[in-house]
């Protein structure tokens, strides 16, 4: 069967080539239901982006919920299987209320999880399909990474009250008042300021993650961080696409390990997240760990160029001499060419064609216009 | 290959002195000094555009990405709590948060307060936490008038000097936060446009530093 890549909606075109990117490696096609039980999402509220959930209640007066994400959905639904890692993909829409309106949206949004066993090798599949998949969205584009362990172990030996400042102005990138915090600190503290104002790439700023006496949380994050890098490498990630960005971190206790957010030039916002969840497996009361992302379609759509594409290849024109029969001969001969017909009585408003043909001798013959 | 940054400046008195900033630090841009009704000036290197923006609006042209930097008070920061990095205190446009009411005033905590406010978010979050019934009425300006006319018991406003509180016969009550003008940064302009930006970071934060 043959798609002109023209018929294809500019999120389509995105969606089809994630998915056979994750195929490619033995992902499989997850399809969720609708909704769920609101209480799901009441428990969990801070894993999902808002906090407003569409809610319904069901015709046996049970309070229900279009879902507003994935992740949790495969995770409540999940199995555990000793020994069993499963890798599953989607894309769904999901129903969330955004921006300062606070309005609800429907949201494309695709994205993988890989629940199991989670070693070095799944991290780094996993990583390395969320470089591709900015990859396929197209132009420049950036993947940001950290590890939870990561500022936390820099910022041990601190006071809870000063840590969960410097955390704050990290999150912000409020370089001057890190500058003023952490300039009187001695020990690895100090060096949060130029890792955050230098955004470097993950293996030069691992290195310089090295040369400092780091705690032991802080060097397992490095040694995790530097097992990623060298085995993106090895799947032929460029690195300077992949980097290190301490401001990742959030305060939920999901996350364990890897966090990560892809951008890519021309959209304002991340349009991909993920991480580590084993957190949010636990909550669950799943023992399998656990990794994957999300890619907000629509602002990945919103960068697609809609060239001005006719609407159809050929109009045709007839009235009421027309003999229905000979007309059908006609068009049909036309469409087995490939081109695309429409065929109607009188106008067809602002429709872009591109031929204009009117049905002449009751029909037999098709002559091109002007009109 | 250097890019062009799209800078977003709050239209009004607190802007010329922002640009004015700009330009000391070697991000400057001639033809907006021209009396003219235009909205937005190229430099002629192109490394630079800037545009006048309403004072609050200035957050959500960064945050949607149409200007990469801009420069916004930290009210609307707090208030609005737009998805942007914060990146410098520009130390201009310094002022204070503050309740403020009629002299005299005494808290009948019997009763509703009633505060008027171009701020709801920042007065509730004041609030919170106190025990204290509060009826939070918004208002867009003028907002000492509320306490003289019966309209509410106090306000949650910025107070700079207090000569418009004084002349209107009211005083500031309690200080909630310090208010100056903050550099905001588009989260994904930071990433593709990291040189420009890091620089022009540098080079306010040098000229804060020996001005100050």
């Amino acid at each position: 069967m043959d798609i002109r890549p023209e018929v294809l909606e500019p999120g389509e075109k995105i969606m089809l080539k994630l998915r056979s990117l994750y195929r490619r490696c033995g992902y499989r096609q997850y399809r969720m239901s609708k909704f769920d039980e609101y209480d799901l999402y009441a428990r969990n509220k801070s894993f999902l982006v808002s906090n407003r959930v569409i809610t319904f209640t069901d015709a046996g007066g049970r309070l229900l919920a279009l879902k507003p994400d994935v992740t949790m959905s495969i995770v409540s639904n999940f199995r555990d299987e000793p020994g069993v890692t499963e890798k599953l993909c989607y894309n769904e829409n999901v129903y969330r209320a955004s921006g300062a309106s606070g309005e609800f949206r429907e949201i494309m949004q695709a994205g993988l999880e890989c629940i199991g066993s989670v070693d070095l090798w799944a991290e780094g599949e996993v990583l390395m399909l969320a470089v591709q998949s900015l990859e396929a969205i197209g132009g420049r584009f950036v993947l940001d990474l950290s590890h939870m362990g990561l500022l936390p172990g820099l910022l041990e030996g601190l006071e809870a009250p000063e840590a969960e400042a410097i955390t704050r102005l990290v999150t912000k990138k409020s370089l001057s008042g890190l500058n003023d915090r952490c300039q009187v600190l001695t020990g690895p503290a100090a060096a949060i300021p130029a890792l955050v104002l230098d955004y470097l790439p993950l293996d030069e700023a691992l290195t310089r993650l090295e040369t400092l006496p780091l705690s032991g949380v802080a060097r397992s994050a490095v040694s995790d961080l530097r097992g990623i890098s060298d085995l993106l490498g090895r799947m032929g990630v460029s690195p300077e696409r992949v980097k290190l960005d301490l401001s990742l971190v959030s305060d939920s206790d999901y996350y364990t390990g890897l966090v990560f957010k892809g951008f890519v030039d021309g959209a304002p916002e991340a349009v991909l997240s993920g991480g580590r969840y084993d957190g949010l497996m636990r909550r669950f009361d799943k023992k399998a760990n656990a990794i994957g992302f999300a890619v907000y379609l629509d602002a990945a759509v919103r960068l697609e160029r809609t060239e001005a594409v006719p609407d159809v290849d050929d109009l045709i024109i007839y009235d009421e001499d027309t003999d229905p029969q000979l007309l059908a001969e006609a068009v049909t001969k036309l469409r087995e060419t490939g081109r695309s017909v429409r065929v109607q009585q009188g106008s067809a408003g602002d429709l872009r064609a591109r031929r204009v043909l009117r049905a002449e001798k009751g029909g037999g013959a098709l002559i091109e216009t002007d009109a | 290959m250097k890019q062009t940054l799209n800078i977003a400046l709050p239209k009004g008195r607190l802007g010329e002195t922002v640009y004015e900033l700009f330009e000391a630090a070697g991000w400057g841009c001639p033809s907006i000094r021209e009396q003219n009704r235009r909205l937005i000036f190229e430099s002629p290197d192109a490394s630079v555009r800037y545009f006048w923006v309403k004072p609050s609006d200035v957050a959500i042209y960064v945050e949607r990405g149409a200007a990469d930097v801009g420069v916004a008070g930290r009210d609307i920061l707090i208030e609005y709590a737009p998805q942007v990095y914060e990146l410098l205190d520009l130390g201009l446009g310094r002022c204070q948060m503050a309740v403020a009411g009629p002299k005299g005033f005494r808290d009948d905590r019997s009763k509703t307060l009633r505060v008027a406010t171009k701020f709801p978010k920042i007065a509730a979050r004041h609030y919170a936490g106190r025990s204290r019934a509060i009826d939070i009425i918004q208002l867009n300006g003028s907002i000492e008038l509320a306490p003289i006319l019966g309209l509410s018991d106090v306000i949650v406003d910025i107070v700079e000097t207090g000569a418009t509180l004084r002349e209107n016969g009211l005083l500031p009550l309690e200080t909630i936060a310090p208010i100056s003008a903050r550099l905001i940064a588009n989260q994904a302009a930071y990433r593709f446009k990291n040189q420009e930006i890091s620089a022009l970071c540098r080079q306010l934060a040098r000229r804060c530093e020996e001005t100050a």
